[in-house]
């Protein structure tokens, strides 16, 4: 080994590079742990088994629509956050993050709690809807749980962003919408970019809510680590193990896309 | 014709007091004044950021206080220009004239002529990311220019600039704003900078407008010591006048006013007269020694004592030394006798 190789220069990124590996290595032990436990032929049975993929589309699907509302809520209040000051604007800011720091099982159990109360409980039976073992219980769970993360998230990424930009704007003529419609949002794309895949990625392990509040309904409420769950009780490790395969791809395919997406955009 | 009447606000910590400002149509203003003293705070004032507590704004007469800031027609050209990096030059220029709603023949005819009229034509599909200071100057300028406000406020356009570049875009600023016979505010805290491109200059401290006149008039009169120091009159000296002499520190010079009593004498070192000889007869003129000599780019500064220590700026072909004894005068005209700050 050459002389100079432990010098200064080198100790700190070999270190962190040798860091960097060993989470890698981890990983794959993990990922290559479920697979040779699975082997070649439970593979091909569990990943062609139709009940792997309703589970998977569920997953997608519903993560998808609960990323998409909360996008539509967390961009303007992380921008109503970030750039205006009004009263009671402390209390507002804690009652947005309050998901984050309260688990998402009590968030379950409160919503449990709204629902089957007044008025929900009246508005259900008049007009024969209810939100509670079904889909809707969970998009709502999900979308609770993340809509703070997204308009926390937003408000970090319309904080970057000079408010000299939006007064220049103005004074061009530009009205508050043009301005943020036209000025704004295209520069916060990365960070819209960024806060979907995380609220999406979010959104797809979601389990704790959803077991206090929507319970367990085959073909309906079974997102995938909500189901690795159920069948984690089952005894049915085969499943387990299959589906924790799927649920480590999509992240890395979440977390992959952020950066190709995130690394191209051209805005900054 | 911009009016600001009685203008007083706060915003933080900071006030501002009773601003008291008219621009004329086409007029190149410069606000001056150290950091600190309110002058950017103003022109958030003037494009709408802040609504003052007191006092109004008007342009061609009318009040704007109570208008958005995108109705005032007045642009604002920030320190960093501030150009939108989503957009290209080109899109950058037509901005305003988008959001204003002109018909799609006028903005490309107007961003064509911009585009042209700065010298920017080529940068047109770059990306302001990939241009230089002095390019986004002129971009920002054009940006600014396109919807023809009826005021362009410029805070420290130059700052961001090298030594070099300075120069030849304040020389490009001055020529810009007649060209398009604009009416520019132009902040900054640097005398040599206003001098170029100034026909007025507004001088501001703590939050307040001490003194507003041409360069000329303001070098010549300054309203109080503040203004004498900030425009670099080094000789400053407490005076008692008594209407026809002037008296510091034992030294008595001739100098009719209606100016009494106790005050700050000031009289620039450029204006001080250097006399081989000591002749008799001139009013003013005393016997000096020589206690340092500094070569500066265009003229000598020569340290010399006369009883005081004064500064003096000499141009021209013969040098003196340390040590050599020569006559200084201090022309009447050029005294001035200020308020203590």
């Amino acid at each position: 080994m050459p002389r100079g190789f432990f010098s200064r220069g080198h100790v700190w990124p070999a270190f962190t590079i040798a860091l960097i590996l060993a989470a890698i290595s981890f990983y794959l032990f993990l990922i290559a742990s479920n697979w040779f436990y699975l082997g070649w032929s439970d593979t091909l049975y569990f990943f062609s088994h139709p009940r792997m993929w309703q589970r998977f589309w569920l997953t997608v699907w519903t993560s998808t629509v609960s990323m998409a509302l909360s996008l539509l809520i967390g961009i303007p209040a992380g921008y109503a956050l970030s750039r205006f000051s009004f009263p009671c604007r402390n209390l507002f800011a804690s009652i947005v993050d309050l998901p984050i720091v309260v688990s998402p099982a009590v968030i379950g159990a409160f919503l449990f709690g709204i629902t089957t109360r007044f008025p929900f409980d009246l508005i259900g039976e008049h007009y024969h809807l209810y939100i509670g073992r079904n889909i809707y219980g969970v998009l709502l769970v999900q979308f609770t749980v993340t809509c703070a993360f997204c308009a926390r998230l937003m408000k970090a990424s319309f904080d970057m962003i000079p408010e000299r930009f939006e007064t220049v704007s103005r004074s061009l003529g530009a009205s508050h919408f043009r301005t943020f419609f036209k000025l704004v949002l295209p520069m916060a794309r990365n960070g819209i970019v960024a806060s979907a895949i995380v609220v999406w990625a979010r959104a797809a392990a979601e389990w704790e809510g959803l077991m206090l509040f929507v319970g367990a309904t085959e073909g309906q409420t079974d997102i995938l680590p909500f189901a690795v769950y159920l069948d984690w009780n089952g005894g049915m490790m085969g499943w387990v193990s299959s589906m924790t395969l799927v649920c480590v791809l999509m992240a890395v395919a979440a977390m992959a896309a952020m950066r190709l997406i995130g690394g191209k955009s051209r805005v900054w | 014709m911009i009016e600001i009447r009685n203008l007083s606000g706060t915003v933080g910590e900071f006030c501002l007091q009773n601003i008291n400002l008219s621009v004329r149509d086409g007029e190149y203003l410069v606000l001056l004044g150290p950091t600190g003293a309110g002058k950017t705070v103003l022109i958030e004032y003037l494009v709408g950021i802040y609504r003052q507590q007191e006092g109004a704004i008007l342009v061609d007469g009318e009040d704007v206080t109570p208008l958005y800031t995108e109705e005032r027609h007045i642009a604002y050209v920030p320190q960093d220009y501030a150009l939108f990096p989503n957009l290209n030059v080109s899109r950058n220029i037509a901005y305003g004239l988008e959001a204003r709603r002109f018909p799609r023949a006028e903005i490309s005819r107007i961003t064509e002529q911009m585009l042209e009229s700065l010298g920017i034509g080529h940068l047109r599909h770059r990306m302001p990311l990939n241009l230089s200071g002095g390019e986004k100057q002129r971009v920002a300028l054009g940006r600014a220019l396109a919807t023809r406000p009826r005021l362009v406020l410029l805070d420290e356009p130059l700052s961001a600039l090298d030594e070099n570049l300075r120069t030849q875009m304040s020389r490009e600023l001055r020529d810009l704003q007649q060209s398009n016979r604009a009416t520019f505010v132009h902040v900054c805290h640097n005398f040599e900078e206003a001098s170029a491109v100034a026909d007025r200059i507004a001088i501001m401290d703590n939050g307040c407008l001490v003194q507003v006149g041409t360069l000329e008039q303001v070098k010549a009169q300054p309203r109080n010591e503040f203004v004498a120091r900030f425009l670099k009159t080094q000789n400053l000296f407490p005076a008692v006048a008594d209407g026809a002499t002037v008296r510091i520190h034992g030294i008595q010079l001739e100098k009719k006013s209606t100016i009494r009593g106790e005050r700050v004498m000031a009289i620039r070192p450029e204006n001080i007269r250097i006399h081989p000889d000591t002749e008799s007869g001139r009013p003013n003129l005393f016997r000096g020694v020589i206690l340092e000599a500094v070569p500066r780019p265009h003229f000598m500064e020569y340290i010399v004592d006369i009883g005081l220590k004064l500064a003096v700026f000499h141009i021209g072909e013969r040098r003196y030394r340390v040590g050599d004894s020569l006559g200084i005068e201090l022309p009447q005209e050029h005294i001035a006798l200020v308020e203590r700050a």
